[in-house]
């Protein structure tokens, strides 16, 4: 079976538009979303309308963490102050803007969501803020993959697609117990297991402004990454339009994420 | 003795400067006339060559003491430094790209040095200064600002260049030519200030057109460190040192 998987959309309209398209092109047969409906764009009540007409299964971002819960970012959130400065202004928009429907339904996505042995999160089975980069050490990413008990994890928030393979995993672990010589060590050998991070629809940060997302054949376990053009100033105009900074725009335009993410890989988010 | 040195704004006065410094080793003064406020060609220069004796607006009298190199903003009329110029022996470097015809360098000038290809801009240029008054800046935002200005966020912009207290204590000079690749950014060899706001001069040049201005200073003023946590951060990379002096 083709499914889709797709994250961050972050209030873009439009993009959102164009990926269901060309899913409806690819002849998926059943869509996921990885959360991040809001934020920084100028949509997110039609955007979440849109996934919830759909009835897409859809995993809490954190964005729609905080739209619910209040700002209480850790440091990852904010890799600068300049980036801390234009994520607060867009929340403060974002917030004035949900309808009290959309806030429910924001609230009620659940972290995780589970089908068969694959596993959707936003960011990490840690956290909605956690970011799982691709140079993060194999041992923690697999752990993370362990955690969710599954052998797929499909994950956004990095707004950056990659596939990771973590094959012939081999866990060791010892536990020292006071008063005892001997430390019992108990080794065994994980199956072959895959983070996929599907990318960004609505902001993305590989350099282009194109949507990403991912078909994946439950089959084959084929993996096709998607990246999908659209009417991005439709969008820009639309950021200009309803007062939001204009350098989300210039970003956008240049698939620069419309403020910076952070990049260390050895981070374990304290959220 | 003067070396007056002029040239279109992004031609290489200051690198031209630079490499005749490195030889000569006499006694070599500097001075760019309108440029106090926010000297960072001067600044630049010093900290590549500390004993540079470095000149300020209203000691043009002592010009003569040293070998000087006298940098003259493409912004200044040549007329008007003149008399300045007559006041001394001086010696009159051109430096001009093989791409621009300029009469008045050439017919100023005693020498003439190609210059770094410049984009001709189509529009008038214009220039916006920002002068910090012991601002500190946080790296990863500068980084970010520095970018998005370079590739046009805040409008064209053909040149610019910056010094930048901060938060670990280290100034940082920024140059930028359009249609040069590289974008030079790196610590200049200064001491770290760390205690409390610098009382140092730092600031930034912008030249190029439809400059967003206002933008520009409130994204400037959106990378400054609060001054309440200044002290934290400076604790912080105190301590940090501390450790690696004793690691060493």
């Amino acid at each position: 079976m083709k499914i889709a998987v797709m994250s961050c959309i972050h209030g873009n309209y439009a993009a959102l538009d164009a990926v269901l398209l060309d899913i409806d092109r690819q002849k998926a047969e059943k869509i996921y979303c990885l959360g991040d409906l809001v934020g920084y764009g100028p949509y997110p009540n039609a955007v979440v309308e849109q996934i919830r007409s759909l009835d897409i299964p859809t995993v809490q971002g954190c964005w729609d963490e905080d739209i619910v819960e209040g700002l209480n970012a850790c440091d990852c959130s904010y890799p600068s102050l300049l980036a801390e400065k234009r994520g607060k202004i867009a929340h403060e928009w974002t917030n004035k803007q949900v309808n009290p429907e959309v806030r429910e339904y924001l609230a009620q996505l659940p972290h995780t969501y589970k089908e068969d042995n694959l596993c959707f999160v936003h960011g990490s089975p840690n956290s909605n803020h956690e970011y799982l980069l691709p140079e993060m050490d194999a041992f923690t990413a697999l752990e993370r993959v362990l955690s969710s008990d599954a052998d797929l994890l499909f994950c956004g928030h990095t707004h950056v697609p990659y596939v990771r393979t973590l094959d012939s995993g081999q866990l060791q672990v010892k536990v020292h117990q006071p008063n005892q010589n001997k430390q019992p060590t108990v080794s065994f050998n994980t199956p072959l297991k895959r983070i996929i991070n599907v990318g960004s629809v609505g902001e993305p940060r590989h350099g282009r402004p194109n949507a990403t997302y991912v078909i994946y054949d439950t089959e084959t376990q084929a993996v096709n990454l998607q990246e999908v053009e659209y009417d991005y100033q439709t969008t820009c105009a639309a950021i200009l339009d309803a007062g939001l900074p204009p350098i989300f725009a210039w970003r956008l335009a240049r698939g620069l994420e419309f403020a910076e993410k952070a990049d260390d890989p050895t981070h374990v988010c304290e959220r | 003795m003067i070396i007056a040195v002029a040239s279109p704004t992004g031609a290489g006065k200051t690198h031209w400067i630079h490499q005749q410094i490195t030889q000569t080793n006499k006694p070599v003064g500097y001075f760019s006339p309108q440029t106090d406020s926010v000297p960072i060609d001067a600044i630049y220069l010093q900290s590549e060559y500390p004993q540079l004796k470095l000149y300020r607006a209203g000691e043009e009298a002592a010009l003569n003491n040293t070998i000087t190199y006298l940098e003259i903003p493409w912004y200044l009329d040549l007329a008007g430094i003149e008399p300045l110029l007559q006041t001394f022996n001086s010696h009159r470097v051109a430096i001009i790209p093989d791409d621009t015809d300029s009469t008045e360098l050439k017919t100023w000038a005693d020498e003439i040095i190609p210059g770094d290809c410049i984009t001709k801009p189509t529009t008038a240029l214009q220039i916006h200064r920002g002068v910090l008054t012991g601002e500190i800046l946080d790296f990863d935002s500068l980084a970010t600002f520095w970018l998005e200005l370079t590739q046009g966020a805040y409008g064209k912009v053909v040149r610019a260049k910056g010094i930048f207290d901060l938060v670990d204590g280290q100034i940082y000079y920024g140059d930028f030519r359009f249609g040069k690749s590289e974008l030079e950014f790196k610590p200049l060899n200064l001491p770290r200030w760390l205690n409390g706001k610098p009382d140092r001069k730092s600031g930034f040049e912008i030249v190029g057109s439809n400059l967003d201005q206002a933008e520009i200073a409130q994204t400037v003023r959106d990378c400054c460190v609060p001054e309440s946590a200044i002290n934290y951060y400076q604790q912080q990379v105190k301590e940090s040192l501390a450790t690696e002096l004793e690691v060493v």
